[in-house]
């Protein structure tokens, strides 16, 4: 247990978070529990107002201020300048602190759309250095041969005359990779990257996402992601936690998440992708839409759109369930006093068949 | 319904050039003539990168631009150019399109009623105002929302709501041809599921043709008759969807086809993108002309590119 | 019944999720979070409750000059450049009551040089003041809203004729075209009017073209023409109820500007003629007398300040309710 603590970067307990808006008060965060371990991938898997986004942004410090958090902390480990681990909550801090010794320094973060994060009025090479001879407090000159090679990391050829570049002259792809460049080069413990790849055209997507995988792998550096894309998630996760109104409904390795879901909105997930095989006539949905958080329901949130809810689920709501070491689900159906249901059958064949086609 | 190849197509796009003009040195070629063609009952996918002027095809043939060349007919009147009064009439109401932005295609001020009913509005296409509600309460309950959300607004809904609002201001007009502009890229991967099934059970009922543009290979492919690959305004392969999947000729179309993320774990860690640069393919679009590879797949290129490709 | 059955499922064929919070009602309470516009929105109503009653509560009327005939003399005695004087508050602090021939009479902002109850003519011109503003304004949305509707929404070469037209409009000065007026049109509210009328409508047609520029490119407009809806239908139909919140936004800013700038041609003289009289004019004759009788300057002059402070409130409270940052979830 001691050398799990040593290696924990990241540690959400028990978050709480409520939106106070015009139209009344959004329970957006309803008990978060996540960890991340130092060198690992973690996937939050979840449709849009899951509250996946939300939960980062606590962890980077970015909440809005109609943002109120109930209960919960956030412990991030981080290797200071004198080699020393360091463990600061976050929500205990305020935001010019975070901004000042956490964020771009030891927490970097890589957002859907490349154009939102990069200044069009300055040089690449000018946004990259600047983090550089801020927070690691090097010189000009340094900085400056430290993101070429950066650039030459992330793949971008030409690194010298691209430092020139304003952010309109490069394509998207381009604009992704810098901001991933940007991201690391202030050497971060942990990379969290917001929906890095659906603004993105297909064919670079894939370039994109194996860049990072190869980045961490070199690095040894911890990465979240939040997306909705499965597709993703199997290429890059280690663990997955699947997020639904606010809550985490699943966690589990991605093998036990691709190959033995437990709960039935991960089914329905699973389901919904058409994959190249399909030849169903219909594709599996999940019927009704998310709910809305002004009206908390009182059981379990998913129980309006799932076609195997109990009576239970109406009334309460389900606690974690241990399948496996690492494989938890919120579900009631796994409850022994229920009655045995198992997954579709049709996501069944279709995991048979995934399973023989990776062999 | 299932196509009809043996009618006459309904659509018919020959050459279409879509040239825009950003200043006096520099024009914007975003369609570099492009041809196909589409049947009675038949999904006709088109797939590209954004930039490949997929969107762009749609709005050209719907007239939301004016075309710069080429012809485009549509159940046989020429719809480019100068048209009839009757042609109008004909494009306006037997033609219509699906947009891509839940949040932008619904007019916010509009309740939802007015907006489905818009079109019954501009043709007079309804004896009196009991018959218009009716028809209106008819689609709403066929796209899966209520009759009493007749008097909400936009914002009051979920983008997959929206979306189908969007789709029954489409379909109350009994169109001939729908043009689903990059329709489920918006959703959440749940909320697609059920759009495009709503649209393909629609398809079956009604029989009419759709144009589903889309970047997303694994939808088209669950959805479409036949695909045209699309990239930097050219046509580059077009064919059956088992065709095109069976056997991708050009090497865009095999690089998008190995990009396609899968939720297979053990099979994404090990698989590597195929990746194609066109500057550096040493193809050049302008050059070449269709090959027929089989049945109705054609594949664009020059004679030696193809041979090399089928080898 | 036991907890752990399959629950009887309900049919969700049609999807009943919704928020439900219309527009309005969010904009509403966005407005009403500020203090700053309800201290706007207050300040503004109690003027105009004020404009509309405070000469009909005096029992003068704005051009009525007090006098009182000198019983000893038999001459007439005009109430001439009177000191604010309030003799109920008078005889409560104990002072001396008026010893002079107005004892019995109030005028709470005192009289001006010819003996007119300044507090009605404060309010009047006042009145006069919001009338001029609100016909102009109400005149200027219409025109401008037009203008620019219609040059956003064709573009190309109508757009560039019309905004070379509304460049050169703008770049008269607003002095220069006042004085010209002035030679072929008599002094007074007419000129106020059509002064303000020919310069303010060009800051709301920059708005409704901005508006319609970035609406016209919307997919609920290209909807609308795939429909085969007809540019009128578009323009007024479909783009004009998505611009009034930029419009009220800027009728806010441009109350207090057309005030100020009828202000401004009264104090030059070329604006309101006695014996009618605004706010501007009443400053005008404050300044005159400034030496003399200084207290007459100060209520016309709070009024203009408050008028504009409040109308400034109350259009950035509008401009930030109607267009929150949308707080993403």
């Amino acid at each position: 247990m001691k050398v799990d603590e040593k290696d924990k970067i990241l540690d959400i307990k028990n978050l709480d978070i409520t939106f106070h808006t015009s139209a009344g008060d959004i329970h957006a965060i309803r008990g978060v529990n996540i960890d991340l371990y130092r060198g690992e991938t973690v996937a939050i898997v979840g449709e849009s107002g899951s509250g996946k986004s939300v939960s980062m942004k606590a962890a980077m410090g970015l909440l809005d201020s109609n943002a109120i958090i109930n209960s919960g902390e956030i412990l991030f480990s981080y290797i200071d300048e004198k080699g020393e681990t360091q463990t600061v909550d976050i929500l205990k801090k305020d935001t010019k602190w975070i901004r000042k010794n956490i964020n771009g320094n030891h927490m970097a973060m890589v957002f859907q759309d490349p154009m939102t994060s990069l200044d069009p009025t300055m040089t690449i090479g000018k946004q990259i250095t600047e983090g550089m001879i801020s927070h690691l407090g090097i010189s000009k000159k340094e900085a400056y041969s430290r993101a070429v090679e950066l650039l030459n990391e992330v793949g971008i050829v030409d690194a010298e005359k691209r430092m020139k570049n304003y952010p309109h002259q490069l394509s998207g792809g381009m604009r992704q990779r810098v901001v991933i460049a940007i991201a690391l080069s202030c050497n971060p413990d942990l990379l969290i990257c917001d929906e890095p790849t659906t603004a993105l055209d297909v064919t670079i997507q894939a370039m994109i996402l194996e860049l990072i995988l190869k980045v961490q792998k070199e690095r040894g550096i911890s990465v979240i992601y939040i997306t909705h894309d499965l597709g993703v998630v199997a290429k890059v996760a280690d663990y997955v936690n699947v997020m639904y109104a606010g809550r985490l409904i699943e966690i589990g390795n991605v093998d036990e998440i691709f190959y033995e879901p437990a709960h039935p909105y991960t089914w329905g997930l699973l389901s919904a992708m058409p994959d190249l095989e399909t030849e169903d006539s219909r594709l599996y949905t999940i019927p009704g839409s998310p709910p809305n958080l002004i009206h908390e329901p009182a059981g379990d949130a998913f129980a309006a759109r799932n076609e195997y809810a109990l009576v239970i689920d109406e009334k309460e709501q389900p606690p974690m369930f241990r399948i496996s070491e690492t494989h938890v689900a919120a579900t009631w159906l796994l409850d022994p006093r229920a009655p045995k249901i198992e997954m579709p059958e049709t996501l069944k064949a279709r995991i048979e068949r995934m399973r023989k086609e990776a062999l | 319904m299932a196509a009809n190849y043996n009618a006459e197509p309904i659509l018919k796009v020959e050459n279409l050039k879509q040239h825009f003009k950003v200043n006096r040195n520099f024009t914007v070629k975003a369609v570099d003539g492009v041809s196909f063609e589409i049947y009675p009952g038949e999904i006709y996918g088109l797939v590209g990168e954004s930039g490949s002027g997929k969107s762009t095809i749609g709005r050209s043939i719907i007239r939301l631009y004016e075309p710069t060349d080429g012809k485009i007919t549509f159940k046989g009147m020429d719809i480019t150019g100068k048209m009839s009064r009757e042609t109008k009439e004909t494009l306006r109401t037997k033609m219509m399109m699906i947009f891509q932005d839940p949040m932008a295609s619904l007019n916010p001020r509009k309740t939802i009623g007015d907006i489905i009913g818009e079109g019954l509005d501009i043709h007079h296409m309804y004896p009196n105002k009991i018959e218009k509600q009716v028809m209106i309460n008819r689609i709403l309950q066929k796209v899966g929302l209520s009759a009493d959300h007749c008097n909400r607004y936009p914002h009051q809904f979920s983008g997959g709501q929206r979306q189908r609002v969007g789709i029954a201001r489409a379909l109350i007009m009994n169109p001939d041809l729908v043009i689903a502009d990059e329709c489920i890229s918006a959703l959440d991967v749940s909320i697609q599921a059920q759009v495009v099934n709503l649209l393909k059970d629609i398809q079956e009922e009604t029989g009419s043709s759709y144009l589903f543009i889309a970047h997303d290979l694994s939808m088209v492919k669950y959805i479409s008759d036949r695909i045209g690959v699309l990239h930097l305004g050219h046509m580059l392969e077009t064919g059956t969807t088992e065709e095109i999947f069976a056997r991708p000729v050009h090497p865009y179309t095999k690089s998008l086809i190995s990009a396609i993320p899968l939720p297979n774990p053990e099979l994404e860690r090990k698989r590597v993108a195929v990746s194609y640069d066109y500057a550096k393919s040493g193809l050049d679009y302008n050059v070449g002309s269709n090959h027929l590879v089989e049945g109705t797949h054609y594949v664009f290129g020059t004679d030696e590119q193809v041979a090399e490709w089928l080898k | 019944m036991n907890d752990f059955e399959l629950l009887k499922h309900h049919d969700i064929v049609t999807d009943e999720n919704f928020a439900s919070q219309t527009y309005w009602k969010g904009v509403f309470t966005r407005f009403f979070a500020k203090k700053r516009s309800v201290i706007g929105l207050i300040i503004v109503v109690v003027i105009i409750v004020l404009a509309i009653l405070g000469p009909v509560l005096s029992g003068y009327e704005y051009r009525e000059i007090s006098s009182v005939i000198n019983p000893e003399t038999g001459k007439e005695v005009v109430a001439k450049g009177l000191a604010p004087r309030i003799p109920f508050l008078h005889k409560l602090l104990g002072k001396a009551p008026y010893d002079d021939f107005f004892a019995d009479k109030t005028f709470l902002f005192g009289t001006d040089d010819l003996g007119r109850d300044l507090w009605t003519r404060t309010w009047y011109g006042a009145r006069v003041s919001l009338l001029i503003a609100f016909v102009t304004i109400a005149i200027d949305v219409v025109i401008g809203m037009c203008y620019g509707l219609i040059s956003g929404y064709f573009g190309g070469v109508v757009d560039s004729i019309m905004q070379r037209f509304v460049e050169i409009a703008n770049s008269v000065p607003r002095l220069v075209i006042v004085s010209v007026l002035a030679v072929f049109m008599p002094k007074g509210i007419g000129l106020v009017i059509v002064a303000l009328l020919i310069t303010e409508w060009i800051g709301m047609s920059k708005i409704a073209r901005a508006e319609m520029l970035k609406i016209k490119e919307l997919e609920y407009i290209l909807a609308g023409k795939t429909l085969g809806a007809s540019n009128l239908q578009i323009i007024f139909g479909d783009v004009l109820p998505n611009t009034i919140g930029p419009i009220i936004t800027q009728v806010m800013f441009s109350i207090p500007t057309a005030i100020f700038t009828e202000a401004f041609l009264s104090f030059v003289g070329v604006g309101i003629m006695l014996p009618e009289c605004s706010v501007g004019s009443l400053i005008e004759d404050g300044f005159n007398n400034i030496t003399t009788l200084p207290y007459q300057i100060i209520p016309p002059i709070i009024v203009l300040a408050l008028l504009m402070l409040g109308f400034n409130f109350i259009g950035d409270g509008l401009r930030e309710a109607l267009a929150p940052k949308l707080k993403d979830m």
